[in-house]
């Protein structure tokens, strides 16, 4: 199994490929941890998984340009911003497949910076937003 | 309703195509964003005669 380094990840939001502006990336998923330990537990607690709890963070060079990250995630007139929108995300650009499988998930895209980024520093926006339902992965 | 593709960044059809609201739904895809955001764009609907116009 050959090991990744990303270069060419692929993200597309409400079906708009953003790849090009995104700098970083990261699906997270956890499971509540809940506690069954009862008496003849052999001195130790005991656990089983509770209900998953996912997340994305995404990070953007911003761009206001037609089909960068603003109009496309917060367009005036109908933002998705406060929404539950469909993302999709794979390793690489490539098909998809068993080296190069696609999460897809519908995340509430819960914020938003439109300008963040200091004197001499490129506009960036990093947000995180949780994740409604399951994450369906593909390969 | 019917939209043209006006972005080449639009995953599903290819810029010029045609995308309905049907497939937008479908794919889960907000159609108002895509609109306001210009990847695509209502395509002009073709009015219906009316039985006055015909006779």
């Amino acid at each position: 199994m050959a090991r990744l380094v990303l270069t060419d990840a692929s993200v597309v939001i409400n079906g708009i490929n953003l790849s090009e502006f995104i700098t970083s990336v990261a699906l997270s998923t956890s499971d509540d941890v809940v506690e069954t330990t009862g008496m003849g537990s052999a001195g130790a607690r005991t656990r089983i998984g509770g209900l998953a709890d996912n997340s994305v963070t995404f990070e953007f060079n911003q761009d206001f340009a037609t089909s960068g990250p603003e109009v496309t995630i917060n367009a005036v007139g109908s933002s998705l911003v406060g929404t539950l929108t469909t993302c999709v995300i794979k390793p690489t650009s490539a098909a998809v497949g068993a080296s190069n499988p696609s999460y897809t998930f519908s995340a509430l895209c819960a914020e938003w910076q439109p300008l963040s980024g200091a004197v001499g520093e490129l506009a960036t926006v990093s947000t995180t937003w949780p994740i409604s339902g399951n994450i369906t992965k593909a390969v | 309703m019917s939209y043209t593709v006006t972005s080449d960044n639009f995953e599903a059809k290819k810029k010029g195509e045609t995308i309905t609201d049907k497939e937008l739904l479908d794919l889960g895809l907000n159609a108002d964003a895509l609109v306001a955001g210009e990847h695509i764009k209502k395509s002009a609907q073709t009015k219906l005669a009316t039985v006055e116009e015909t006779k």
